[in-house]
Formats: structure tokens, sequence, C-alpha cells
């Protein structure tokens, strides 16, 4: 399997938008000079707090919200210009779990299709079911079904015109770990198809799962595009946690020179060091410790997540 | 022009009506049927003929035109409408197709089914009424 973002940066643009700016009625910005620039067939991972704008640019993207300035381009068709073309390569699964509650799947799946200019292709709309478990619920009513299976429907109907670019805004949202997982299977089969995907999630887990880049968005302007990898790596913070034998009161004068942290009952040593810098100095940071006579019975790493990076980013921000 | 979306449209459309035939179709018939027992039959019968011209037989195809218009913006207006009401209208806004086109698609589904509609209220020709009104009402026709 390809992960991180060295397959996709080496991928033409499928999507590039430029200086897009949202301004409501009210005055509230909610799109602010937003660049971005997808390759084809990446998982591109939208982050942000509520209110951020990754709906807003979602909706932008798509057609949906009507931009105040900016341009955006599919595949190189302008999506007002030549929205037809553009957005016929778009499929969209919105956040709310939006169906016609008295059709059945199979008609509501096969009107998405229809609606996006292409021929009645009954072939393909039992595949796209039978890859999303909906295979035996076709003829069911949409309000017989469960929510998950709901979620399914709209990525089925977002799927029923094969596109090119795929938008999941929050699909995460109200489901079971099981369908979670089906999803993000489903995801790294569509981007081996060379779909390109860009979701947008609360869940900091789906995006270090999935994506090859990840977006940082915060009151409307992207704070950061950086490859998952790359950005864990450049942010992220290690730490060596030493349990010792005897609690100390203070740290050694000897150990002056590591950053190092007491717990408040002295029983537990923490070595902070950055993956940014050079090698941590871990072997003589055990040396010192054997000279200054402190003895540890356990030791463990860990290492800041993307939850950790991304909340330090948005609190920067802030 | 994006025919395959204005097929998609339509279908959606008469699909509806075809699962809701009872309120989309009948229910106004009845109502209309309604309409020509009393005013045919009730005020009808009490008014008398002006220029060999009875006063059912006048009032006949504004009652029919009154349910066909009424229910064509109703159609076309509940089936635009209401997307927008339950969410799934981001579905249309985000697809390759025009206003024009997505007019098409609702008001052609309207326009058929109010004739459907207009076509079960009119009176049909030899029909004999069994009611006490001059005219050959549809409530009536439907047991001809």
């Amino acid at each position: 399997m390809v992960r991180g973002g060295g397959y996709a940066r080496r991928m033409p643009s499928i999507l590039v938008v430029s200086h897009l700016c949202k301004t409501y009625a009210s005055g509230h910005r909610a799109l602010d000079d937003i660049n971005l620039d997808i390759q084809q067939g990446e998982i591109f991972a939208l982050l942000g707090p509520n209110g951020a704008g990754k709906t807003t640019l979602i909706s932008a993207i798509c057609g949906i919200v009507r931009a105040t300035s900016g341009t955006v381009a599919v595949a190189g068709f302008d999506t007002v210009r030549d929205y037809r073309a553009a957005r016929a390569l778009i499929g969209l699964v919105p956040q709310e779990l939006t169906n016609d509650a008295f059709e059945t799947v199979w008609a509501t799946v096969s009107f998405s299709r229809g609606l996006f200019g292409k021929p009645p292709n009954p072939a393909h709309i039992d595949g796209v079911l039978k890859s999303l478990s909906l295979w035996e619920k076709k003829d069911h009513k949409i309000m017989t079904l469960s929510g998950g299976m709901k979620r399914r429907v709209l990525i089925a109907k977002a799927l029923s015109h094969e596109p090119r670019v795929l938008f999941l805004d929050e699909p995460s949202a109200g489901v079971d770990v099981e369908l979670r997982r089906d999803m993000w299977l489903l995801v790294r089969q569509l981007r081996e198809t060379g779909v390109t995907v860009i979701l947008t999630t609360h869940y900091i887990e789906e995006a270090e799962e999935m994506a090859d880049r990840v977006g940082v968005i915060s009151k409307g302007r992207i704070i950061l595009v950086e490859d998952k990898q790359a950005l864990m790596h450049k942010l992220g913070k290690k730490q060596l946690s030493l349990q010792l034998v005897q609690p100390l009161a203070q740290v050694p004068a000897g150990l002056a020179g590591f950053s190092l942290m007491l717990s408040d009952d002295g029983s537990e040593l923490t070595y902070t060091y950055d993956t940014r810098s050079e090698l941590p100095d871990i072997a003589g940071l055990m040396q010192r410790l054997t000279q200054a006579g402190v003895a540890f019975k356990d030791l463990r790493t860990s290492q800041s997540s993307l939850e950790d990076i991304f909340v330090n980013l948005v609190k920067e921000a802030a | 022009m994006n025919f395959h979306a204005i097929r998609a449209i339509y279908g959606f459309e008469m699909a509806r009506t075809r699962r809701t035939l009872m309120q989309s179709i009948v229910s106004p018939v009845i109502s209309t049927s309604l309409y020509f027992v009393v005013f045919g039959a009730a005020i009808g019968s009490r008014i008398p003929e002006i220029g060999g011209v009875s006063y059912g037989a006048f009032i006949v195809p504004g009652l029919v035109m009154l349910a066909l218009l009424t229910q064509s913006i109703s159609y076309a207006s509940f089936g635009i409408y209401f997307p927008r009401f339950v969410g799934t209208i981001y579905e249309l806004l985000s697809a390759p197709v025009s206003y024009v086109e997505i007019l098409i698609g609702y008001v052609g589904a309207a326009a058929t089914k109010s004739i459907v509609l207009g076509s079960s209220s009119w009176r049909r020709p030899g029909c004999s009424c069994p009611c006490a009104s001059s005219i050959r009402c549809g409530c009536c026709c439907s047991w001809c």
C-alpha cells in the first residue's frame, strides 16, 4: 500500500483553489483567501474546529455556496464557467443524513447517476451497492434503514456517477466502529482506482489513519498544508519517561543540561525532545543518570499524535 | 442540455406520484367532483339555461381548470421546495444541471400529472349521470 505524500506529489493537480473568499450577507467572513492544490489520487484530510469553514469550503467547491471571490478549478475546468464539466467529476457525501425517506435505495442511487448526466448503468449501481453492503437493502425504503446504512446510501449516491474527486464531509459522524473501518477500507480502494478523496473530520485518528496530506483550517484560513508524515516529524514531540526506583526530591544538578521534568511524587522523570532537532542524546542521559546514582526500574516512550499537533496549531492561530 | 438529468427528475417526480396516488390524483379528483355536486346539482338546478347552455355545463370547464392550475402549481412547487426543506437539494445544486433543466424536469412532471388529473375530472361523453344535476360530473363518471 502506498502511503505518504511522495506518491501524491508526483501526480498532476486535480483541484486548484485560488484566493477563495466567502463573506455572508451578515458580514461573517467564512472563507478568507483560501489557496489549495490537491493532487490526483491523494487522500487529503481537512481538519478544523467547529465553524472553521470546512463545510463552507466544500460547498463553495461543489457549487452549493457561491463564493464572494476567487476561483476553483477541477481537472482544469472552472467551477463557474465550465460548471457542467467540473461538477460531473465531483461526488459529494454531505455531513447531514439528508435522504429521500420514501424512495428505495436503488431508485435514489439511480436518480443521482441520472442527475449527473450519466446514462443508466444497472451493472455499475449493482457494483456500488455490493461494495457498500447495501445489496440486500436495495429495495428497502430509506426511512427503514439505520443511520449507518443511510450514510452508506449517501456514499453510494456520490459514487453512482463514477466521480474522480470524492468529498466526504465528516464521514464518521454518528457511525459505529465497524462501519468506520469499512469506510476507511473503501476510501483506500477508491484511491487505488485513481479517485482523489478529500475528507473533513473531527476524528484526528481518521486523518492519521488514512490521509496522505493534512490541511488545517481555522477561522476561514488555511493555517497549514503538509504531508502527514512530514508534519508529524516536523512538529511532533517525543517523550522518554523513566520510572525511578527511589523517588527524587529534585532533578540532580548533573542533569541540568537535559529537558527533564520530575513528577509531583518524584517517582517519574520525563525527558522531552523534539524530533526536528538533531538526534537526541539519550545515551548521554543514561550515562549521566548512572553517574548521578539515579536508578530506574522501567521506561517508556511516547510520541505526540496528530491530535496534539492539531490542537497546538489551532491554539497558535487563535 | 443534460437530458439524463431532466429524465431523472421527471422520472423521480412521476414515481412519487405513483407512490402517492391517493393524495396526488384521487383526492383532487374527489374534491373537484364535490364542487360539481355543490355547484351543479345544488345551485345549477335552480338556475335556468341561458342561450341553451345550462349552468352546470357552463361551470365545468372552469372547475376543471381550477383544479388543474391549482394542482399543477402545487405539484411543481412541492417538488422543488420539499428537497430544500429536507436538505436533499444539495444534490441538485451540486449537479451539472442548469436552472432551465431543473425546471423542465419538475414543471414537465407537474404538467403531466395535472393533465392526468384534468382528464380524470372531465366528464366523459355519453355517460349518464346518476345524480340529479343537469350535467354529467366527474364523480359520477367514475361509475360509468
